[in-house]
């Protein structure tokens, strides 16, 4: 009995109604769940920043009062974080591992669909606590005690907040444990761990970071919710309980979480450099151990959100900080030498991971500016940290995102995006995107704090704020000509071919979109760049090191 | 706390940050344009993907950079959280939604709300020792101009001193999200000559 | 197998120094007990592996494997499609609701969730 027999007997032909994408367990379908819904958030977060923008383009505006933007940027940050750039990450994974090692789907394909139905209702939970009578939770995406204890938000909104959260973040445990099971158990035949790509890897540390630290913020919501509903005081000082203690908890989920945020976003940059640098990736075993000391060093950073306040012990935070920057320029390093040598291409995807590059520098270099706790004693709560983070989230994760969505679109979808439009969207995006959060820096260095739904009409702050409303506004058209190229390109449905990239990882070795099963057969894999090398027959494969 | 120290740390910092990032910078721009696919360019020179001597050089150098880095952090900071034994005013700080109230030992007791800030009037050249907490959320007390600030947090009393060095008055906000007003909830620092401080505690004594 | 070994016993071995280093330089027992109880999860698979995964034999892990050494063999069927996901996901967020707005609801969506899996399990047998 051979695999076809066995094939024709079980696998039913596929089914495209809707009913067959509720009760999906098809790794791609999931991914497409995910990656599609990520989209519909970040189209309402992005909304909300645009509001936010407005509301802060003159000072002294009352556009938006406090209590509106309060709840405004509480779901700006909180969908951005948990439901647009983390759920994008593990659901680009969730297509790409299954076809990246060769194998026909995740190793628990059930738990996969149930994590995904867990991160929609939870979003939803979320946000459907601005309908409530108080609105949406309105403490920020960290939620700070006392700020978020009964007392003192005493609507439901910040209830809805807390579950809807604890929805997703069981969500994200149990795909991080599907992901390294598959990665581990369900390789090819030839393909050891050395030849995995690197986005297979980088997934494997977010895995094993979501597996270290969400547990943590699932507690950490627990006990918010004691603290609010169930009377407990866990929190609350006047009690005997500490507010500290929240931060505490709060952050050593939240620093790891950043990392789930960028790693992936590294593996796609990889990919599309390599790709198009014509150039395998060097350094590939450093990429590795870079991101696992990313990983790793990630869990021992956490209160340096705590600098201001006196309760922690400051340079150890800050030295574990400074380290973290050896395997990032590690990283940095490699993709540059990918590129130094090559023949590089520039279509949209590329042109969005150089960009990534650019940008992602300005966010690291800050990054180790506000490791010095004498730097963050000023930067700390001021637009300074806003610019920071958003370099790294929106100019390095974002820029990769969409850099991911005009590499693999052709693969899901079988058809092309439009490459002009891509490549002005991608210029209103990065000129939009600068003009938007360089001034930040300066905004948070005259004083301007975060979270502040007006400014003093004094000294440069008014400029400012003017000039990265602005770009908001160029970001904003940038956006939308991404949403006009998709609806172009579905139109003319140029077709894409099995590898419209001439690239080397087994996703491109099947047909676009794949069939249900993902490959009606492999290539060798001899190398992590199995399809150069059926290209190559005779070249000496100078792969990685070939051991498992 | 020495507002110059701070400083000094920003400038370290802000050149080290620049110069990398110019640095990086330029290796991109070479790598992106320098070897654009091109008619003469059409294939990679080489699918050479190591260099040990190259990658551990790139591992060593940041490693000592940041080492030195934290050096240098390290000895800014202690400088910085130095409290000095005797110092010659002690203000209580109490933040809350939506005010600062200012309780000097053995002086007066200024409040103010942000309808109407308070201002906390200090002796230039004079050790100044704050305790800081909250009476409800966690707040911050911040001057921008002297590039600090401190958490407020309620079951906790931070300390922290300041030498003022320039006369002036100087604006102070809240730095920790804590609900409505947190954009509005701002004070003042005024710093006066010893003469003028003893004036105003005499002042404020007969309110 | 051996990397995919090492990935665990290294993360467990780094976090424990980590942990250890953190109480002795910091003295603080929240943090502490957080990379502690992370050493813990991850050693527990680390030391399973380290003793369990000895004699896995995997196609992927031969460097030199084929796809016809591997064909063949039939591994068993792969599930398309499953209802219990959504139903579970509904009624994983009735309970959550459930316990926020109206506690009876939360019993009602802990029954549903306990049925639903009780089924799976009787069908997949």
């Amino acid at each position: 009995m051979s695999a076809a027999d066995v094939a024709d007997r079980v696998t039913p032909p596929e089914r495209h109604d809707i009913l067959s994408w509720i009760t999906t367990t098809d790794h791609k379908r999931i991914g497409i769940l995910y990656m599609g819904t990520t989209m519909l958030f970040m189209t309402v977060a992005g909304l909300l920043a645009m509001a936010i923008r407005t509301q802060l383009a003159r000072p002294g505006q009352s556009l938006i009062g406090p209590h509106a933007y309060n709840q405004i940027f509480t779901l700006h940050g909180t969908a951005m974080i948990f439901l647009v750039i983390a759920p994008f990450g593990l659901g680009l994974a969730n297509y790409l591992i299954p076809l990246q090692i060769g194998a026909p789907d995740m190793a628990f394909p059930r738990l996969n669909a149930t994590s995904y139905w867990l991160f929609l209702f939870g979003g939803l939970i979320v946000f459907a606590g601005a309908a409530t009578n108080e609105g949406a939770a309105a403490a920020g995406w960290t939620s700070y005690v006392p700020l978020s204890e009964i007392t003192v938000s005493t609507g439901l909104g910040q209830d809805f907040w807390i579950v809807g959260l604890a929805l997703v973040s069981v969500a994200s445990i149990l795909t991080s444990l599907n992901f390294v099971t598959t990665a581990f158990i369900f390789r090819a035949p030839g393909m050891t761990m050395w030849r995995l790509p690197i986005f297979t890897w980088e997934m494997i540390a977010t895995a094993l970071l979501i597996f270290m630290a969400f547990p943590s913020l699932t507690a950490t919501l627990l006990l918010l919710f004691i603290d609010r509903r169930l009377g407990g005081h866990v929190f609350d000082p006047a009690f005997g309980g500490s507010a500290v203690l929240y931060q505490h908890l709060f952050w050593f989920f939240g620093h790891p979480e950043v990392y789930v945020l960028i790693l992936p976003f590294f593996g796609i940059v990889s990919e599309i450099i390599s790709t198009f640098s014509g150039r395998p990736m060097f350094g590939y075993t450093g990429m590795v151990l870079a991101a696992f000391a990313i990983a790793g060093l990630s869990m021992g950073v956490w209160a340096h959100h705590m600098f201001t306040t006196g309760a922690v012990n400051n340079p150890f935070f800050s030295f574990v900080s400074f380290l973290i920057a050896v395997p990032t320029g590690i990283k940095f390093f490699n993709w540059i030498c990918t590129m130094w040598g090559g023949a590089i291409r520039y279509p949209t995807a590329m042109l969005f991971a150089v960009g990534f590059l650019v940008n992602f520098l300005v966010g690291g270099v800050t990054g180790v500016m506000v490791a010095s706790p004498p730097v963050d004693f000023q930067a700390q709560d001021s637009y300074f940290v806003v610019a920071h983070f958003h370099y790294t989230i929106g100019g390095g994760s974002l820029f990769a995102l969409l850099a991911a969505l005009y590499y693999w679109w052709p693969k899901v979808y079988g058809w092309m995006l439009d490459e002009r439009l891509g490549k002005i969207g991608f210029w209103f995006t990065f000129v939009g995107f600068n003009v938007t959060f360089m001034p930040m820096f300066f905004m948070g260095l005259f004083g301007m704090p975060r979270r502040a739904f007006t400014y003093p009409d004094a000294g440069a702050l008014p400029g400012l704020n003017l000039t990265a409303t602005i770009g908001s506004y160029v970001m904003f058209i940038g956006a939308l000509i991404f949403v006009a190229n998709v609806i172009v390109s579905a139109r003319k449905r140029v077709p894409a071919g099995d590898n419209p990239w001439n690239a080397n990882t087994l996703e491109w070795a099947t047909t676009s979109p794949p069939p249900e099963h993902n490959f009606e057969s492999l290539p060798p894999i001899r190398s992590p760049r199995p399809l150069w090398d059926l290209r190559h027959p005779r070249a000496a494969t100078s792969g990685a090191s070939e051991g498992s | 706390m020495q507002s110059q120290a701070l400083a000094d740390d920003w400038k370290i910092f802000t050149y080290s940050a620049l110069a990398v990032a110019l640095l990086v910078w330029a290796l991109i721009a070479v790598a992106a344009v320098r070897f654009r696919r091109t008619a003469r360019n059409a294939e990679p020179r080489s699918q050479k993907e190591n260099n040990p001597a190259l990658e551990i050089g790139w591992t060593v150098a940041p490693l000592v950079f940041v080492i030195a880095l934290f050096g240098v952090t390290y000895h800014i900071e202690s400088d910085v959280e130095r409290i000095a034994p005797n110092p010659d005013v002690k203000v209580a700080v109490n933040a809350y939604r939506w005010g600062w109230t200012f309780s000097y030992s053995g002086g007066p007791t200024v409040n103010g709300t942000s309808q109407a800030p308070p201002e906390m009037v200090l002796p230039i050249g004079q050790t100044v020792a704050l305790t800081l907490t909250s009476s409800d959320v966690a707040h911050a007390f911040w001057v921008p101009d002297m590039l600090f600030k401190r958490d407020a947090i309620p079951g906790r009393v931070t300390t922290f001193d300041l030498t003022p060095s320039k006369t002036g008055t100087f604006l102070g906000r809240c730095g920790e999200f804590c609900g409505l007003d947190h954009a509005i909830m701002t004070f003042r620092m005024r710093i006066v000559s010893p003469a003028d401080y003893r004036r105003w505690l005499a002042l404020e004594a007969t309110q | 197998m051996t990397t995919a070994r090492g990935v665990f016993i290294v993360a467990a071995l780094f976090t424990g120094v980590l942990a250890i280093s953190y109480w002795f330089i910091a003295r603080e027992p929240a943090g502490t007990m957080l990379l502690g109880f992370m050493t813990a999860a991850l050693a527990t698979v680390a030391i399973y592996m380290f003793f369990a995964e000895r004699e896995a034999d995997l196609y992927a892990d031969n460097p030199n494997a084929t796809m016809r050494e591997a064909a063949g063999e039939h591994v068993g069927t792969y599930v398309t499609h499953s209802p219990a996901p959504f139903w579970i996901g509904i009624a994983l967020t009735g309970m959550v609701l459930g316990l926020v707005t109206a506690p009876a609801a939360a019993g009602l969506g802990l029954i549903a969730l306990l049925f639903l899996i009780a089924v799976m399990i009787v069908r997949s047998r």
